[in-house]
């Protein structure tokens, strides 16, 4: 690991100025949460900052709070305080089974939901030293020609990883927005605007910009009629990311579909909303055929890699359970 | 305190020092004075080392010297060429380097920072080469050479005098096995056969990396910590490369955190040492998770199999090509090969046979020893294939099985009499314990629907295996009975989670009729323990164990001469029992005989112990294996055909341990081989991008988690004595592992109808299997 200072800092304004500074100085400079996710980075020097700037001594940044339309949690709240919370468990079942699902209990326990969703790609070419990969600042992306089995099957190029983030696609699901704090102040912006598409920048996996700063994620409570499910398929049971999630929310009323959201996960480097399949859904009755249609409707435009045809399979086989399961 | 016993399950005596975190492991170790080193490894699969400028390295603080090439070169006192097969490995790389990760320089420094600092500073200037990436590629005529030219040592290993280097080509051996007449035999088949199977390199995957600590004093005395599984071949290399008699190389071995048979022959040693001359410090190496993966594998296999049966499933004719990709360096991948070929027969009675088992060099990381030892590959394939056998000529499995088994007295493929073979019995426990008559129900159409949702299929499937152990072999023992009547037991037998400490304790203590409290065993230094081969090739119990049990024999003789003599008794008159010596009128124990040897308390009476095992057994007949391990296996699974999605259920073993000393032990080891096993059927693969290693970590190199273990392991003892084993007990560490993957390969095909034939078994082979079954049109 290179050697680096930290800065233990006591405000959110704090640390948007220094990191302004080192920007501007061009020094490099990483927030570091839960350092669950940062320090295997510098570990394998794909992150090699010169300053670290300590969050978790900045007061009042770790809550989950209960406000009459929606949950207030703070970017340095854990998964597991998150898993764990009555008020999540009763609204949001799936969002605190989400947080369950994550990582490893100690992950869980250091790992921040800030941290969560400003998570860099577990491709293994970007984690590797001996590969300077396209999203590195490098020419290619090497899953492209090599082994692309956990790669993307939508929203792929120029580069083609998959946002790890277990957390990220139901709170899409649910709706959630997404406070940024920055040089010119605070700004709310739905989480689903959060995150980039290689084809917009593919080196980043988000629109956080220099100085900026996830500070609180805002979950809406939901509506009359509405339920939640998560399902998360992975290799093993513990610690491991998504080979496909799926992120349902849905709203009926009378039996049929009012409003609802899918959202998938491990299959592209976002987390992945199927607009036309929530369209399709949208006034029907959640049946074993309307579900298995709205499976295949989801992954019309699947773009599928010499390794991971899997996931088409088990995104559509995945989407038609969840679906059955939110009635 | 209560007498020991054998046969009655006791608690591990490192126990309590394991839970509660106090067992030292060699990472935790330092030594005054002592350094940290770091090695520079190659980022190429394949290149020509042009230049190497280590000054700038050597400008770091606190950087002590640098290792390169020239070190080793140009010294007198270095002898750059080693390995336990051919001498085909250098300490650091010379002309080129031939894998990812090969060692090209290394450092030591006062720090780790300082190593890791410097190691980045270091200049190599590579010629990279086209690489060998696989066996097929290997083999093709005129291929690129991972060597040019082998040295071949000037003695080796007795068992693998007759496997050469096939020289021009990439073939590190070959391995012949005929039997009977080939053609023959494929001629009076009513049925052949032909499939081939393919497994992927793995890691052994212990918690405790590689480490070593070497000091060398002036005048070329060498003191090594080290984490081996076999410290006296680690001191003979070490003798070798440093010029030096044995009896100036010291290893000492730690507990173990678990060895699996990476940690056998030299690793990370030679290297240490030489840093250690070099610098004239104490230094620590201790290998990352990622260097171990550069370190060593498993061997990936590919086997192609063709197999003559008659009707009434009798097997007849068994033609067998097997190429184990051994990787940059020989390593032990030779006597690898050769146990795959002995093996290719499975436990049954094949008498037509033509077996090619090749282990062949390509630029990967090098390949070595795995728990199981070649036969984990070949069983994949023979066990696969009995199902695929079975299922055509709609046989039962199991009958197939038992009706070719080897039998009690029966001739090996080397034409051998094999002796305490319970085959049978562990293919007959386990059926039972996954209740394999619904099975057969199955079979006739009634298929269990698994529980829940519908497209869930639940099958059952078994496999077995017969496996040798390295043979011939030594072990020695030397126990001491102290002036209290307490015992220290010496050994060169590494204490690696296995419990060898409490069995050999359990041994000697009923042997002498002493409380296990009374006994210590002591750790691994081989200027103070008697000579041992190797912790490895499930031979401890068997070979050390009988080793311990003459060496207290001998203190017994030696107390009843005292007897004889200081108290007059004739021999016939001396007894013993439950520690006690028993005479005409009287009891003694031993501490009074002690004090009545030496006139005060003090003394010691130190006994002997020597095991030798020899390619002829006591009757002068051939001997490829002191003794024969056959298990079995069984799974049963449940498969959703939708997704492919796999849920292990239950998995039972059933292993021929001789006798159970420690009941729990042996049930524990059982289970743990069964989780390693698991873990090479459904998950485990080192994935490979043009040489380079993609997944060289614990978070995408996929270990199962316990979540995705089977509810229930039943592990089950089958005992039938060995003539020679300590109170007819044989080894038991690698057996039930090798049954796993086919077992598992063959329940999923029991639900769901489709036939994996290349580890590992993950969901999305069956999907993608299942997807092709749809597609071909029904017959």
């Amino acid at each position: 690991m290179k050697s680096f200072e930290n800065i233990d800092v006591k405000s959110v304004k704090e640390a948007v100025g220094l990191l302004q500074r080192f920007h501007n100085e061009k020094k490099s400079a990483a927030v570091v949460g839960g350092g669950s996710e940062l320090l295997q980075l510098m570990k394998d020097r794909v992150a090699t900052p010169d300053y670290l700037i300590n969050l978790k001594t900045i007061p009042g940044l770790s809550y989950i709070k209960e406000e009459r339309s929606a949950f207030r949690i703070g970017a340095l709240t854990t998964l597991t305080e998150i898993e764990e919370h009555k008020g999540v468990q009763e609204k949001l079942l799936f969002l605190s089974q989400a947080a369950g699902e994550a990582a490893s209990p100690q992950i869980r326990n250091a790992g921040t939901i800030g941290g969560n969703i400003c998570q860099r790609p577990f491709c293994w070419y970007f984690r590797s030293a001996n590969f300077t990969c396209l999203r590195k600042g490098g020419e290619i992306c090497y899953a492209v020609a090599g082994d692309n089995r956990y790669h993307a099957i939508f929203g792929g190029g120029p580069s083609y990883i998959v946002h790890p983030s277990d957390m990220a696609p139901p709170l899409v699901a649910v709706g959630a927005q997404l406070k940024i704090a920055g040089p010119a102040g605070e700004k709310v912006i739905p989480l689903e605007k959060f995150f980039v598409l290689p084809q917009v920048n593919h080196t980043r996996e988000n629109i956080l910009g220099p100085g900026e700063i996830v500070t609180e994620i805002q979950v809406p409570h939901p509506k009359a009629g509405t339920k939640g499910f998560y399902h998360k398929v992975r290799e093993r049971l513990a610690w491991d990311h998504a080979i496909v999630s799926v992120s349902t929310v849905l709203q009926t009323q009378g039996g049929a579909v009012r409003e609802g959201r899918v959202v998938l996960g491990g299959v592209a480097p976002t987390p992945w909303r199927v607009p036309k399949a929530e369209q399709f859904l949208r006034g029907k009755k959640v049946d074993e055929n309307t579900a298995q249609k709205a499976g295949e409707i989801a992954l019309e435009g699947a773009r599928p890699m010499k390794d991971n045809i899997y996931k088409v399979a088990l995104a559509k086989s995945l989407i038609q359970r969840a679906l059955l399961a939110s009635v | 305190m209560e007498m020991t016993e054998i046969g009655k399950s006791v608690r591990r005596l490192d126990y309590e020092t394991k839970v509660t975190g106090r067992a030292q492991y060699l990472a935790d170790m330092s030594v005054p004075g002592m350094c940290h080193g770091k090695i520079l490894r190659s980022p190429y699969p394949h290149a020509r080392l042009k230049h190497i400028d280590a000054s700038k390295a050597l400008k770091v603080p606190g950087v002590m010297a640098v290792l390169t090439r020239d070190d080793i070169l140009h010294d007198e006192g270095i002898e750059p060429f080693y390995g336990p097969v051919f001498k085909d490995q250098t300490i650091v790389a010379v002309e080129k380097v031939r894998h990812v990760g090969d060692p090209v320089a290394a450092v030591v420094a006062l720090t780790i920072d300082a190593a890791e600092e410097a190691i980045r500073l270091i200049d190599v200037e590579y010629e990279e080469l086209p690489a060998v990436l696989d066996v097929h590629q290997a083999l093709k005529p005129g291929a690129i050479l991972v060597h040019e030219s082998i040295k071949l040592p000037s003695s080796g290993f007795a068992d693998l005098a007759e496997l050469k280097p096939v020289e021009g080509t990439n073939v590190c051996t070959h391995f012949r096995l005929n039997r009977g007449d080939i053609d023959k035999g494929f001629a009076e088949a009513d049925h052949i056969f032909e499939d081939t199977f393919t497994l992927p390199a793995t890691q052994h995957s212990f918690l405790e990396t590689h480490a070593c600590i070497a000091s060398v004093e002036p005048g070329g005395r060498i003191t090594v910590w080290a984490t081996t599984q076999n410290p006296f071949v680690v001191r003979t290399q070490l003798a070798n490369i440093f010029k030096v008699p044995v009896s100036k190389v010291r290893v000492i071995v730690p507990y173990l955190g678990g060895g699996y048979g990476g940690k056998v022959y030299p690793k990370v040693e030679p290297i240490t040492v030489a840093l250690a001359q070099k610098a004239g410090r104490p230094v620590r190496v201790v290998l990352s998770r990622e260097e171990v993966f550069y370190t060593i594998t498993k061997h990936a296999a590919v086997i192609r199999m063709k197999t003559g049966v008659k009707n009434d499933g009798t097997l007849i004719a068994r033609e067998c090509e097997i190429h184990l990709d051994t990787g940059a360096y020989a390593e032990i991948g030779p006597r690898v090969a050769k146990k795959s070929g002995y093996t290719a027969a499975g436990p049954y009675r094949i008498p037509n046979l033509k077996i090619d088992s090749y282990s062949v060099y390509t630029n990967k990381p090098p390949a070595g020893a795995f728990r199981g030892f070649g036969v984990s590959q070949s069983a994949w394939a023979v066990e696969s294939q009995m199902d695929i056998i079975a299922a055509a000529l709609k046989m039962d499995p199991l009958e197939l099985r038992k009706q070719n088994g080897y039998d009690e007295g029966d001739k090996f493929v080397t034409e051998e009499t094999l002796r305490a073979v319970g085959l049978k019995e562990c293919l007959d426990e386990v059926a039972k314990s996954i209740g394999w008559e619904t099975k057969v129900q199955g079979l006739k159409g009634s298929r269990v629907e698994g529980s829940g949702e519908t497209n869930v299929k639940r099958g059952k499937g078994l496999a077995c295996m017969i496996k040798a152990t390295i043979t011939p072999s030594i072990s020695c023992a030397v126990v001491k009975l102290n002036e209290d009547a307490s015992l220290s037991i010496y050994t060169g037998t590494v204490e690696m989670g296995q419990g060898s400490e409490t069995v050999l304790a359990q041994i000697a203590g009923k042997e002498l009729g002493l409380p296990l409290q009374t006994i210590q065993v002591l750790g691994v230094d081989t200027d103070v323990v008697p000579y041992d081969l190797t912790t490895s090739s499930s031979r401890s119990t068997f070979h050390m164990g009988k080793a311990v049990q003459l060496a207290a024999q001998d203190v017994l003789r030696q107390l009843k001469q005292i007897v004889m003599k200081e108290y007059g008794v004739p021999e016939d008159k001396v007894t013993f029992a439950d520690g006690k010596i028993r005479l005409p009128e009287t009891q003694l124990d031993y501490a009074e005989v002690m004090f009545k040897r030496f006139g005060m308390q003090g003394g010691t009476l130190v006994g002997e112990g020597q095991v030798k095992t020899s390619v002829k057994d006591e009757y002068g007949e051939k001997s490829t294996s002191a003794f024969w391990f056959v298990a079995a296996g069984a799974a049963e699974v449940e498969v959703d055909s939708e997704t492919g999605q796999i849920k292990l259920c239950k998995y039972a073993t059933a292993v021929d341990v001789g006798k159970a000393l420690n009941p729990l032990g042996c049930r524990q080891q059982l289970s743990g081989a069964a989780i390693t096993g698991i873990g090479q059927a459904m998950f485990e693969e080192i994935a490979y991008d043009n040489g380079q290693l993609i997944n060289p970590n614990l978070v995408d190199y996929v270990l199962p988690s316990l979540g995705d273990m089977p509810s229930v392991i039943d592990p089950v003892c089958i005992e039938i004595p060995h003539r020679n084993g300590p109170f007819g007990a044989k080894g038991i560490g690698e057996s039930a592992l090798i049954p796993v993957a086919p077992a598992i390969a063959n329940a999923i095909f029991d639900a769901v109808g489709v036939r994996i034939k290349d580890l590992p078994i993950k969901a999305e082979k069956i999907f993608l299997a299942l997807e092709e079954a749809k597609a071909r049109p029904l017959i």
